[in-house]
């Protein structure tokens, strides 16, 4: 699979993208140990230049690691299961690819999400004439080093790990039941917790993000560290109810069968690839929470761009308020479509 | 309007590893006194207004704008302030694929949505500057002194608060070139800020304009009086 175009288009994007960032943690590395914002020397003006140029750089590498994202879950949902025998969806080819698929995707997003604050940052800054976040950006940019080495490294693995004659049993991952050679065992770390449970996380979390995007929306304040750090845990705690609620309690509506816990089916064209709306919409949420905690941090510590991150929160908070109420109605309606049509639920 | 000010804060610009054009430059260009910088061929004039507009960046020092570090802007920031600045460049710069109103009006695309006012405030201009009727006709078919009056209007238009000529009266003749000196003295007594570079013997006798005279010889400004 390693000659598959869609392996390429993605090591190429990635090629470029390592390209471009070394160039800029190159000048990032002889700048920031010098930085002197109070003099006006050649050296120091010829630094912020170069600053210039590394903000430039910094947003070409997220777009390239944004689209190579994207194709990733193209490929892994609905062109490479093709290649694998026995594969239908994503999850076989994960379960092709070893733990190094699933580590993939978590190191890519988490260094999207780590680009996006480092771009709220940027864009913060740049309200204020004067350039007052260059040694944050520059180490927030700095930081996404070892993500994406790991993204890349982990992709490699994870290509390398499928092997075309080799079946998988995806079924068998999705009703949490692993060969061992003794049989069939639930596997590990097998969710326990009631359906019931997981959408009332999901869709209560839904309305108290969206409260909390609303909320920011008509009273942006910077808060103190108590209030940030509940925010953060309730986008995780709900950005885990999604993806259990979506796999246990949404998915026998969009596929029509009784019980079929897979995430990657929504992916598929034959279910109309709700998987981009019903995950991306959540994944957009949770970035621009990121983003309301990020401005938030900003505001607090530099006076000067508080009233910049005041607008960026409220700005947040609304697209968190509709994005949030989109999931619901988007997760909710085929739930509700089959309750009008039959008049009862799935059990 | 408030008197506008610029100041040149050890202002150096340097191309490559040859010899500085600007030097450490420090002045302070008021719109009480409006300023005529001479100096030879080459001596770096143009590269001062530039660096004044914010058209080029200095490699050492700052331009204070009203006492507002400008030349060390970010990009976007830096652009909004040049809205502030009218130029007449030694070449014009004239869009030749635009005709002479549209070049006039093209410092106004940034600022308005309705194109009336401003596009009688042109007219006006053109009228002032001695060419009426001509807003329909493509620069090229002007003369060179028109053009240079079509360079005027165009940094004139935005009632900027600092408006800086480079070599402002080469292509015109003694009558035209006191109607713009009329103009100029007009605009100063609004509270512009003006520089002027030029080798013009017409400009160097206008006392009454330009109080200050300054000479810039090997990247320093020297010579005011």
């Amino acid at each position: 699979m390693s000659w598959h175009p869609l392996v390429l288009a993605i090591r190429l994007l990635d090629l470029i993208a390592w390209a471009i960032y070394a160039a800029a943690a190159w000048r990032l590395l002889s700048v920031l140990p010098h930085w002197q914002p109070q003099a006006a020397g050649d050296r120091q003006l010829r630094r912020e230049r170069s600053l210039e140029l590394v903000s430039y750089q910094a947003g070409w590498v997220a777009v390239m690691q944004a689209i190579g994202f994207v194709l990733l879950l193209v490929g892994v949902s609905n062109l490479w299961p093709s290649y694998v025998p026995g594969a239908m969806c994503g999850t076989g080819v994960l379960q092709a690819m070893g733990p190094a698929g699933e580590q993939t995707l978590i190191f890519k997003g988490v260094l999207l999400l780590l680009l996006y604050c480092r771009h709220t940052a940027e864009r913060l800054d740049r309200t204020h004439p004067n350039i007052l976040l260059a040694p944050l950006n520059g180490r927030l940019l700095l930081l996404a080093a070892p993500l994406m080495a790991l993204g890349t490294w982990r992709f490699a693995v994870a290509v390398a790990g499928v092997d075309r004659h080799e079946p998988v049993n995806c079924c068998a991952v999705l009703y949490e039941r692993i060969d061992t050679g003794d049989g069939w065992l639930p596997l590990a770390g097998s969710s326990t917790m009631p359906d019931g449970i997981w959408a009332l996380a999901c869709f209560g979390g839904a309305l108290l993000v969206a409260g909390w995007g609303w909320h920011h929306y008509r009273r942006p304040g910077i808060v103190g560290n108590t209030a940030s750090w509940l925010a953060a845990g309730l986008l995780a705690v709900w950005g885990v109810s999604v993806v259990m609620a979506l796999k246990t309690v949404v998915a026998p509506y969009v596929y029509q069968v009784l019980y079929h816990p897979c995430p990657w089916c929504f992916f598929l064209v034959a279910h109309g690839a709700v998987g981009f709306v019903l995950f991306g919409v959540p994944a957009g949420v949770i970035a621009e929470g990121a983003a309301v905690l990020t401005a938030r941090s900003v505001g607090f510590h530099r006076p000067a761009l508080e009233e910049a991150a005041r607008r960026r929160m409220a700005g947040a908070g609304l697209r968190i308020w509709l994005g949030a109420l989109l999931f619901a109605f988007a997760a909710a309606a085929p739930m509700l479509w089959w309750r009008l049509r039959f008049g009862a639920w799935m059990q | 309007m408030a008197n506008a000010f610029l100041t040149c804060c050890q202002l150096t610009f340097r191309r490559g590893v040859a010899a500085p054009v600007l030097d450490h430059i420090a002045a302070v260009f008021e719109s009480a006194q409006p300023t005529l910088v001479c100096g030879d061929t080459g001596a770096g004039k143009s590269t001062l207004l530039h660096v004044l507009g914010g058209v080029l960046q200095p490699t050492a020092g700052e331009v204070h704008a009203d006492g507002r570090p400008v030349s060390r802007w970010s990009v976007p920031h830096r652009d909004e302030w040049r809205r502030e600045v009218g130029i007449v460049f030694q070449h014009l710069h004239l869009m030749p694929d635009l005709t002479v109103l549209e070049n006039v009006l093209l410092p106004c695309v940034p600022r308005v949505s309705a194109w009336d006012g401003p596009a009688r405030q042109a007219q006006a201009l053109l009228e002032r500057f001695g060419l009426p009727g001509s807003g329909h006709l493509s620069p090229h078919a002007l003369s060179g002194g028109q053009r240079q009056r079509v360079a005027w209007a165009r940094a004139l238009i935005a009632q900027p608060r600092f408006l800086l000529l480079d070599e402002p009266t080469s292509f015109q003749d003694d009558a035209h070139t006191r109607d713009l000196l009329d103009l100029l003295a007009e605009t100063a007594a609004g509270g512009t800020c003006i520089v002027a570079c030029s080798h013009d013997v017409r400009l160097r006798a206008a006392n009454m304009l330009f109080p200050r005279i300054c000479h810039l010889a090997k990247g320093r400004l020297e010579g005011a009086r």
